[in-house]
């Protein structure tokens, strides 16, 4: 797989120098230098998946996850996107985990929700229950949450990606902030919709 | 002390440790970057209170012993739907609902055992989670048999991968029990992976360590239909009908339809329905009512494929089978009902 944002601009590190290692020695080494871009990948999934999901919580699942990957696997397992899936294992994973606790009422740090609180405004105790239902929104509503909320990018941008017209995305910016039980400010309205004119 | 060999004093002392919220015995699986469980025993210096440490240095493994059977209740009680766990398959079998009722013995030789109640949510509070209670187990006395819980623990928490790194290798040394236990919980895990030619040969290996166990030998014998393996198919059979020679209770219904899929010849590989074969590949075997059940939907279709050259590519993403010629496919899944009804 492609890291387009390894800063380094080297191109993808070998699997045969990883896979077949120690869980611990991988996940030292990970620690030490972020060299199979793990960081990246993870911004790219949650960015591809449109998740608001911590980055710093992410990162650290997923490390555990490539760490493990690489004592259990072989080379032919080692295809292109080895990285990416275990990257979306460990979100698909957090994703459940964040369910089933809120379900079962368990305890939570609310620093594990600070950016989805912040973008919502939402105080600190509401954030895991927030999470959840956002989460639980179809991917294209989260998309179009993201392209206008986020990228702060104008409503026809959203058409021209395919995500529909001015009526169904207004519709679906107002389900996101429903279903996480914030009510959406003027000024975090789509652009070209904040009263300017 | 209890007949099973528990102390509702020291029960009930262990249950006061682990509600102190600076407990370190549930603490020890959230430490840092050790990312796997330590073989060297905690020492009374690492944990943080004095009822702690005096419990370990008193009671090291009797609490390790209580710990584990806590984390055992805790796994067998995720729900079956949720997740085809190995413990909950082998206590849904005749065999094992001994050892389930045995476990609810010990329960009650120390009904004042608030650990165990609070972990059945009797009481308000947060119980440990099945996999801290065992990892606290493993940490007080590491044995192979509490590093299996660990395992067995994470596969259900969809953590195969760190599951499977616990149980890959068996020492040389080992017993033909642990054995048996090791290559069932190896085979419960590559499953999980989607693993399933190494799940079937794990479980044909658990089959060949027990006389007396059959949970290992129905795995490999489903294992092997879903893999289109008529050979070892039929030698899984045998071998379930040595270890498990009944027709009755859940094990003999299982064993009924499974081996109703290789005479009829008809359901193959595991494609029974898509939905049968999707079950099959992604968790272990359901059970038989859950089988009958999936057959009598109606989307069984009958074509003799057992032969090398019509055996469908079992890729990642296909269900294996030709799918059935639109307009009336037999229902082949009531016939096995019926039979078995008879």
């Amino acid at each position: 797989m492609a890291h387009p944002d390894r800063l380094d601009g080297s191109s993808d590190p070998s699997p045969a120098d990883w896979i077949g290692q120690p869980a611990e020695v991988v996940y030292a080494r990970l620690l030490e230098r972020d060299e199979l871009g793990i960081e990246a990948t993870c911004r790219s999934v949650l960015r591809d998946r449109a998740l608001l999901l911590e980055l710093s919580v992410v990162y650290a699942e997923a490390l555990r996850e490539v760490a493990f990957e690489c004592e259990i696997a072989s080379l032919e397992d080692a295809t292109d996107g080895w990285i990416e899936h275990s990257v979306v294992r460990a979100t698909d994973r957090l994703l459940d985990r964040q369910r089933s606790e809120e379900d079962a009422g368990l305890p939570f740090d609310p620093e594990d929700y600070r950016i989805l609180r912040g973008i919502f405004g939402l105080a600190p105790a509401e954030g895991r229950r927030a999470s959840v239902h956002f989460h639980a929104l179809p991917t294209r509503l989260r998309r179009v949450f993201q392209v206008l909320i986020l990228d702060d990018r104008p409503l026809a941008d959203a058409t021209e990606l395919g995500l529909g017209k001015t009526p169904e995305l207004l519709q679906a910016i107002l389900t996101a902030f429903e279903a996480v039980g914030a009510t959406i400010s003027p000024e975090r309205m789509p652009l070209g919709l904040r009263g300017e004119g | 002390m209890s007949e099973q060999g528990f102390s509702p004093e020291v029960a009930k002392l262990l249950a006061e440790a682990l509600e102190d919220p600076t407990s370190g015995l549930l603490a020890l699986p959230k430490l840092g970057k050790k990312i796997r469980p330590s073989e060297e025993p905690l020492q009374p210096h690492q944990l943080d209170t004095s009822l702690e440490r005096f419990l370990v240095e008193r009671h090291r493994e009797e609490v390790a012993k209580l710990l584990y059977r806590a984390s055992q209740e805790g796994l067998m009680r995720i729900p079956l739907v949720e997740d085809q766990g190995h413990w909950k398959v082998v206590l849904s079998m005749d065999r094992c609902r001994r050892r389930r009722e045995r476990l609810r013995a010990e329960r009650a030789g120390v009904e004042d055992l608030e650990l165990l109640d609070r972990h059945f949510g009797t009481t308000s509070g947060f119980p440990p989670t099945p996999y801290e209670l065992a990892r606290a187990s493993h940490a007080l006395h590491p044995h192979w048999s509490s590093r299996l819980q660990v395992a067995l623990c994470l596969r259900s928490e969809d953590r195969p991968r760190e599951a499977l790194v616990l149980v890959r290798h068996t020492s040389t040394s080992a017993s033909n029990e642990q054995r048996f236990f090791e290559h069932t919980a190896r085979g419960a895990i590559l499953h999980r992976l989607g693993k399933i030619a190494e799940a079937r040969d794990e479980y044909r290996q658990a089959t060949r360590r027990t006389e007396t166990r059959p949970f290992a030998a129905v795995c490999w014998l489903s294992n092997s239909i879903l893999l289109a393996d008529e050979p070892e198919a039929r030698a899984a059979s045998e071998s379930l009908e040595e270890v498990a020679p009944w027709d009755v209770g859940e094990v003999g219904e299982s064993k009924v339809v499974l081996r109703a899929l290789i005479d009829e010849r008809t359901i193959v590989p595991g494609a029974a329905s898509v939905r049968l074969a999707r079950r099959l590949r992604t968790k272990l075997p359901p059970t038989s009512i859950e089988i009958l059940d999936i057959l009598s939907q109606g989307q069984a279709w009958a074509t003799p494929r057992w032969s090398r050259e019509s055996r469908p590519r079992m890729g990642a993403g296909g269900h294996g089978g030709t799918p059935p010629a639109s307009g009336d496919p037999p229902r082949r899944g009531r016939v096995i009902r019926a039979s078995l009804l008879k």
